[in-house]
């Protein structure tokens, strides 16, 4: 046999290549080793800025986007169900965020708190419907969901300010201390993140993680070995849409205002492309992703203008020359079908 | 009297609400018929669609401008864009033509936002208004009402494209190997049917047929880069209820969320009735997954 | 070996952190120090940032406020031996752009004076942030009423007329004018805070006769469903209370296309790129609340000589927003001037005493609520019998509304600064 077939013989029976075997440890090294990095910048960065708001407000702003994108990267990446109206969770939080802000408190631990029991009944409830489907019936239930909610900012204009937005939000508290959207808001928004990404990587490693995984890679098996599907895809469903809302918390308080734009199909599809051209097959990827589109979209916003063809291309070129880019979920799922 | 005069009028309401609704109807269809065809040959959902009919808005308005006569300005469109699909289809599309249908939505999302980004390079952002033609910028009075004559051209010429697609789609040889893939793409195949070919013409003919409903609805709301957008979440709501890939269902159900659209307008608010319809389009997949006419494919 | 998505992280990784290294490097070369602008020797130059729409559906106007205000910088030439500069920022009609480009201009391009907001939030949205921005914010063209009561800061000065002195000045063209005086009206309005509170303005004007309201969202393309529920007979009106940069044009573009010949009435008028883009269905409009016409150009020298220079620079005639932005500009920048030092304090002082001879009139603001006492212009769209700087449409003024008579219908009690 030539080495090439020793090669596929040895795959086809399990046995693992030397290299792969060598890799794990040293990826978990440089993983961690990176993602410390990224965390002590971002959260330095603005004192080295000389505690310039403009960047404290950008780099803020980057990592809300990274929550965001995080959790639907999560969602793409452990169970495959790709959501095309995680926007409408992020718009339900800021929106559910601010007029609680408004209106009842402005500490923002319990704002996020009250907005998480929300939104964990909602998107239960919208689950339910949803999480019945699967492939690209979900992503158009999901995308129809994202327009309900959308409409309704108009219908209910009377509470969320229709067209003209959320406005006169006040500023956060912590404790009955008003932290401000200064320095202390930004370390703030540093903590959820890293706490986000904590969570994500606690519950991948667990045994629902593993279900989920299942899930991805074949529906109608996992259900046949005795998964309760539709349980674990509402689950993960619901804790998705619960961390994006969070997102929105944190991005009212800091914002002072929310508008309808945030809750736009077009917001959806952008989430999705930073989560997956973060990369999906890691947690932290989509993350990274979501800060880095967000951080891309303002610089180039200001200079040039062109942010969409730059987006668009882009995208096309991740998805059509970085399949494996894609979590490496999607080319394994590929061997099957 | 007075009880006749209001009486008329509210039913010129009623008629002239109503001819709203045939006018909507009419070019919802026709944009959706494309994205229809697209989807059951290739199962992509084309969010670049809106992009194109904005295209066909766009280039109406420039040649309008600079002079040629419409409906020159319209055949010129439908052929350009008709070129440009198949070209993006070639180009584009075909990359990932084996892939999972998911690769497909995202990437025509994606194609979609860099077209309308060119075309913004290309016309600026500013919305443009093109004067109606000459010949078409009377009202004309029709069943007791004053209506334009130019969106009673639009509706029958939507209607008359519409009518001919489907035509072509049931008699000639291309429409049965369109129509064969539509119903049962492997037997299809395996009968020597070129899917791939076939892919390149059907993207033609949508794109073709976007541009087309952008360059007729372009004298009534103008044309700018982002005005494709709001048509195709339209169009998407057609093609669900519709049943996706079925083509009569498009048709059928273009109309009703034309009819839905106009009716909401005046009663219950746009906001209102875009909710409502989409609700029902949750409830279609969720229950109906083969849309109203039971002709649609479950994905 | 590095597997593919561990490259793909190390890959982003490195572009993340390779931008803000970029980032840092611009602010810190571009000479933005530590928060807040230098108080007195500051730049080279003194500087004027300019927060408007560049892109979105308000462009137009933006980009019509730029211009003017631009003209006026580089008209007016220096102040204390220092240049005069300007910079612009796209705003992209979103109250929190508009904000964040604020700061950015503040605090890394070290602007002395913030020009601009072309809706109301924009304006409101730095007013909130004013004290920590630093610097005056001139409103040219923000209308909320708020912007000079309620949401008042010292800072935030506004130099073109609010809603509530719009609506005093329509009501004063429909009491004057016998044509209009007697005519039953359907009300087209958007569905937002302006176009509500507009339509109950219009509605609360006594003895007028409202045949409908219709209410549309902004953005909306077809206007046939609204058009076909117009009740009012052909001697009627229509008020048109709707955003001037798309809505309005695309309405009474389809409004004439259905063979609707009566009058119709936006309460601001309507930018003249607009007019030259309805070209004869633009013929009658009539309004009561216009910022300014470049047609005052007949009877006013100064006016004369700024539409040259604008028409020479932009190929264009100045609208009336252009006209607000030259007038309000050279205002503030008279008042920089006239300023000891280009210290926040000290500009706010003498912005509140000073008093100009502009292309619109005598100008100043009311210290009180630093709201401009400023007229309106009750105007018509002619077409001109041949064409003038370009334009073969144009607004017609046919009555001056001067400040006193509309002074009393926005009190200055509700700013408590």
């Amino acid at each position: 046999m030539s080495k090439k077939q020793t090669v596929v013989k040895d795959r086809a029976e399990g046995r693992v290549e030397r290299s792969a075997k060598a890799t794990p440890n040293l990826k978990r090294k440089l993983s961690v080793g990176l993602i410390a990095l990224g965390v002590l910048t971002l959260a330095v960065f603005p004192l080295t800025a000389a505690s310039n708001p403009y960047y404290e407000a950008l780099f803020g702003k980057a990592m809300i986007w990274g929550i965001l994108a995080g959790s639907l990267g999560f969602l793409v990446g452990q169970s495959g169900l790709v959501s095309f109206g995680h926007a409408a969770w992020y718009g339900f939080g800021a929106y559910a965020g601010g007029l609680i802000n408004i209106y009842i408190t402005s500490d923002i631990l319990a704002s996020l708190m009250l907005v998480a029991v929300l939104t964990t009944f909602a998107s239960v409830v919208c689950g339910l419907v949803l999480t019945r489907l699967s492939g690209i019936s979900f992503a158009i239930l999901t995308l129809a969901l994202g327009q309900v909610v959308y409409s309704a900012v108009f219908v209910f204009s009377r509470f969320t300010g229709g067209e003209d937005g959320l406005n006169g939000v006040p500023l956060p508290t912590l404790l009955g201390v008003e932290i401000g959207v200064g320095y202390g808001f930004y370390l703030l928004i540093v903590g959820v993140l890293v706490l986000t990404l904590i969570i994500l990587y606690v519950l991948a490693a667990t045994p629902m993680g593993s279900t989920w995984k299942a899930i991805r890679e074949n529906e109608l098996r996992s259900r046949f070995i005795g998964i309760r599907v539709y349980m674990e895809k509402l689950v993960i469903y619901a804790l998705t849409s619960v961390l994006a809302s969070m997102a929105g918390v944190l991005y009212v308080a800091f914002n002072g205002a929310v508008s309808p734009e945030l809750l736009q199909w077009q917001q959806s599809g952008e989430v999705l492309v930073a989560a997956i051209t973060g990369g999906t097959g890691t947690i932290v990827g989509p993350a990274l992703g979501g800060a880095a589109v967000y951080l891309l979209h303002q610089t180039i916003s200001a200079s040039f203008r062109d942010w969409p063809i730059v987006l668009g291309v882009g995208f096309i070129l991740v998805i059509i020359l970085l399949p494996q880019g894609i979590g490496g979920l999607m080319s394994r799922r590929e061997r099957k079908s | 009297m007075c009880g006749d005069d209001i009486q008329d009028k509210g039913v010129g309401e009623m008629v002239a609400q109503l001819l709203n609704g045939v006018v909507l109807g009419s070019l919802l269809t026709l944009m959706s018929l494309g994205l229809t065809l697209i989807f059951g040959l290739g199962r992509v959902i084309n969010l670049a669609h809106g992009a194109l009919y904005s295209f066909g808005a766009l280039l109406t308005f420039t040649l309008a401008a600079n002079g040629v006569p419409f409906l020159f300005v319209l055949a010129i469109v439908t052929l350009v864009a008709s070129a440009l699909g198949g070209l993006l289809d070639v180009a584009v599309v075909a990359r990932i033509r084996n892939r999972p249908e998911l690769h497909s939505l995202l990437l025509t999302f994606g194609m979609g936002l860099a077209i309308t980004g060119i075309l913004q390079r290309i016309w600026g952002a500013d919305p443009r208004m093109l004067p109606v033609p000459g010949f078409l910028s009377r009202t004309i009075p029709i069943f007791g009402v004053t209506y334009p004559s130019f969106r009673l051209f639009a509706c029958v010429l939507a209607i008359a494209i519409s009518v001919l697609v489907l035509v072509v789609l049931r008699y000639s040889a291309w429409g049965l190997k369109v129509r064969a893939i539509n119903d049962h793409p492997q037997m299809a195949m395996s009968l020597g049917i070129n899917r791939k070919v076939l892919m390149v013409s059907v993207f033609a003919v949508g794109s073709g047929l976007a541009a087309l409903a952008g360059g007729l609805s372009a004298p009534i709301s103008g044309a700018s880069p982002v005005i494709g957008d709001t048509i195709l979440i339209q169009a998407f709501l057609v093609i669900v209820i519709g049943g996706l890939g079925s083509v009569r269902g498009s048709v059928v159900a273009g109309f009703l969320v034309g009819f839905a659209t106009v009716l909401g307008e005046t009663y219950i608010g746009g906001q209102t009735a875009l909710l409502l319809l989409f609700v029902a389009v949750i409830a279609t997949l969720s229950v109906m997954p083969k849309g109203i006419l039971g002709e649609g494919r479950v994905v | 070996m590095l597997s593919t998505h561990l490259r793909k992280t190390i890959f982003i990784s490195a572009s993340i952190s390779s931008l803000a290294l970029l980032a840092t490097s611009c602010a810190a070369a571009s000479g933005g120090t530590s928060g807040g602008k230098s108080v007195t020797s500051g730049g080279k130059s003194v500087k004027v940032g300019i927060y408007v729409p560049l892109t979105g559906a308000q462009a137009p106007l933006g980009i019509d406020m730029r211009d003017g205000t631009a003209l006026a910088v580089e008209q007016f030439g220096e102040i204390g031996g220092k240049p005069v500069t300007w910079m612009a920022a796209d705003t992209q009609g979103n109250a929190a752009v508009a904000l964040s480009m604020a700061q950015k201009m503040v605090q890394t391009d070290g602007v002395n004076l913030l020009v601009g907001g072309t809706n109301s939030s924009e304006t409101l949205a730095l007013a909130a942030q004013a004290k920590r921005l630093d610097v005056p914010i001139i409103a040219i063209n923000s209308q909320a009423v708020s912007v000079t009561g309620a949401s008042c800061s010292r800072y935030v000065f506004r130099t073109n007329p609010n809603d509530a002195m719009t609506a005093a000045a329509n009501a004063i063209l429909l009491k004057s004018d016998p044509d209009l005086a007697n005519k039953s009206w359907d009300v087209v309005v958007h569905d937002n805070v302006w176009g509500r509170s507009n339509a109950a303005a219009f509605e609360a004007l006594p003895g007028i006769k409202i045949d409908s309201t219709i209410i549309r969202p902004v953005g909306t393309t077809d206007w046939s469903t609204a058009l076909t529920e117009l009740k009012g007979n052909d001697k009627a009106g229509i008020y048109a209370a709707l955003l001037v940069g798309a809505d309005l044009p695309r309405f009474i573009n389809q409004t004439r296309a259905f063979g609707i010949t009566r009058t119709i009435l936006p309460p601001l008028g309507m930018p003249d790129s607009m007019l030259a883009e309805l070209g004869a269905k633009s013929v009658g409009l009539r309004t009561g609340g216009l910022f300014g016409s470049w047609m005052l150009a007949d009877k006013n020298p100064a006016m004369k000589q700024f539409v040259e220079a604008f028409v020479t620079k932009y190929d264009r005639v100045p609208s009336p927003m252009a006209i607000q932005a030259y007038q309000g500009t050279w205002w503030a920048l008279k008042g920089l001037k006239d300023s000891p030092s280009l210290n926040s304090s000290d500009v706010i002082k003498s912005l509140e005493a000073t008093r100009v001879d502009g292309i619109l009139g005598a100008f100043g603001v009311r210290a009180k609520d630093h709201q401009g006492e400023i007229g309106m212009y009750a105007a018509e769209v002619v077409k001109l019998d041949k064409k003038t700087y370009g334009a073969t449409y144009a607004w017609k003024v046919t009555t001056t509304v001067p400040w006193d008579k509309l002074a009393a219908a926005t009190p200055s009690d509700q700013c408590k600064m």
